[in-house]
């Protein structure tokens, strides 16, 4: 897929595959976007941005996940995804494939301080941030092209 | 206060914040690297943003990921890259000069400078005494643009390196047992600095060897003092005068302290599939092998070639194993070539492919499946081959041993 570069509808069919074959079509699928739940430093190794824009454009909101990887981390938060960690790493595991995940009031619990409360399924989950508040500024606007866009 | 190298080179490029651990920084940026497979990214968020020229000391546009031109997109890529590199005032790197990395090092490398790339080998840089942070491309768009990068600041890892390094053991293994220790993610948050006695008999390639395995342990960077082995590189590629020396204060010290005792170590390998599942050599011998991968950004020394023609002059590589030549660039294939070293290559039947990242990220050389094959690389994730029921194994190239 490394020479469709650029090309995000066509390298999104392979976002997740290897994993989970069947995330392209069900994200597309997905009315109001959805979450991507995940265990330790998610998003390792790699710089690159696909990573982050291919699910994004498919339709990814945030990340939950016990740990992140640094870059990906970043790169999250540039392109307005909002990465989240777990409380409690036990609370990845009873999650499956398909529950709903509800994030009230997320602008201003960002905002606010570090800790959010995610409804998953049918449990609350505690959740924090390692935003600052120039990322949270950036989550916010859906990322730092429009923040950026917004101050010119 | 005494002060160790990562903290001065944080110092002297703060711009914005302050030195509390865990709070967001931000440093001026004097270089920047971009390969081909972020940089068209890169290149498009600058004409986004309408910027004229780039506003750092120098940035670099290289071709070293998409080389195989199966078809128009990755010529059409090339031919972009370059005209955006004229269009903003980059040094253009063109296909076949190799991989970023290295070639930065040798032409651009400067002690004291702050390197971010859109490629999470960046880290490498630190070899010079260079902080040097992989990041995404928008990231690296920004500073083009005059932009801090901004960052949390890490903590430093002071790893202290004692004795000597035993025959049959070189630098791969002394950031092998770093992930040995610590696994993949045991430098997130981190700057890992080298320092101590043992640090005078690594020259600057196997500091770059070091460097560049950072990323895989996670860390924001990895720092070496530029001492004599910086001196004694940057007059080797004729820029002797951009030596500074950056070194840590007497009684300087660290967030976090680790030993390594160069003289306890063995020669170590990574299992499949990830460079964190070291083991010693020792354990995993015996082990069929079907492909041999010589070179990328993790062992891009002449050196770490030409022990492999040495090893091999005279001798024929066995029948079912594919050895497989990737120069890390355009100077160390010339210098193999001057060598006699690349004669012997091919005389053993080596395949000799064009300088770049090539089956490192897993453009060609896609293994055989379920096949071992043995690479002098710095990453082994499931499927990066190419293959999908691949077998990659990551070891050093280079016993420690005089060469002829």
């Amino acid at each position: 897929m490394l020479p469709f570069r650029s090309n995000i509808p066509r390298i999104a069919d392979f976002a997740f595959t290897r994993i989970d074959g069947e995330y392209p079509t069900r994200a597309r699928a997905t009315e109001g976007g959805h979450v991507v739940v995940a265990g330790k430093n998610y998003g390792q190794g790699s710089s690159r941005e696909h990573a982050v824009i291919a699910p994004r454009y498919l339709g990814l909101q945030a990340v939950i996940a016990v740990s992140f990887a640094r870059i990906h981390w970043q790169n999250l938060a540039n392109f307005g995804i909002v990465p989240l960690e777990f409380e409690n790493p036990e609370d990845l595991a009873p999650i499956k494939v398909g529950d709903e995940v509800v994030l009230e009031g997320v602008h201003e619990a960002l905002r606010a301080g570090r800790s959010l409360s995610a409804k998953i399924g049918e449990r609350e989950v505690a959740v924090t941030h390692r935003l600052s508040q120039r990322q949270v500024d950036m989550v916010l606007a859906g990322g730092r092209i429009p923040l950026t866009a917004q101050a010119v | 206060m005494p002060r160790n190298v990562a903290q001065k080179l944080i110092a002297a490029h703060l711009v914005e914040g302050t030195l509390e651990p865990g709070a967001e920084i931000g440093l001026r940026v004097d270089q920047t690297l971009t390969q081909d497979a972020t940089g068209t990214m890169v290149m498009l968020e600058l004409e986004a943003m309408g910027l004229d020229r780039v506003r750092t000391e120098l940035s670099v546009q290289y071709v070293d990921h998409n080389l195989l031109q199966t078809d128009e997109k990755n010529p059409d890529d090339h031919l972009f890259l370059q005209s955006a590199a004229e269009r903003f005032g980059l040094w253009f790197s063109k296909a076949g000069n190799g991989v970023s990395h290295p070639v930065h090092q040798a032409h651009f490398g400067r002690p004291g400078a702050l390197l971010i790339g859109s490629d999470s080998h960046t880290c490498a840089a630190g070899a010079l005494g260079m902080l040097a942070i992989g990041v995404g491309g928008l990231e690296v768009a920004m500073a083009m643009a005059g932009q801090p990068l901004y960052v949390t600041l890490p903590e430093i890892w002071g790893v202290e390196l004692t004795g000597t390094l035993p025959d049959w053991v070189s630098a791969k293994d002394v950031v092998l047992e770093m992930l040995r220790r610590h696994g993949v993610s045991g430098g997130v948050g981190r700057i890992i600095e080298y320092h101590g006695s043992g640090l005078a008999q690594l020259d600057a390639m196997d500091r770059h060897v070091i460097a560049n395995m950072g990323a895989e342990l996670g860390a924001t960077a990895t720092v070496f003092p530029a001492d004599d082995s910086a001196r004694t590189y940057l007059e080797a590629v004729g820029r002797g005068e951009q030596f500074e020396a950056w070194e840590a204060d007497e009684g300087a010290s660290y967030d976090l302290t680790e030993q390594i005792n160069l003289s306890e170590l063995e020669p170590l390998i990574a299992r499949p599939s990830s460079p964190g599942n070291v083991v010693p050599v020792a354990e995993v011998a015996g082990e069929d092998v079907n492909q041999v991968v010589i070179g990328s950004s993790a062992n891009p020394g002449l050196r770490d070639f030409a022990v492999v023609a040495e090893i091999l002059d005279g001798h024929q590589a066995h029948s079912r194993v594919s050895v497989d030549i990737n120069p890390t660039s355009r100077e160390v294939l010339a210098d193999l070539i001057t060598g006699g070293w690349l004669g012997a290559l091919v005389a053993a039947g080596a395949r000799i492919h064009q300088s770049g990242c090539m089956g490192c990220i897993g453009m060609g050389q896609a293994p055989a499946s379920g096949r071992n094959s043995l690479r002098t690389m710095p990453r082994n994730f499931p499927g990066r081959s190419g293959t999908e029921e691949d077998a990659v194994w990551l070891c050093s190239p280079r016993p420690r041993r005089p060469l002829r």
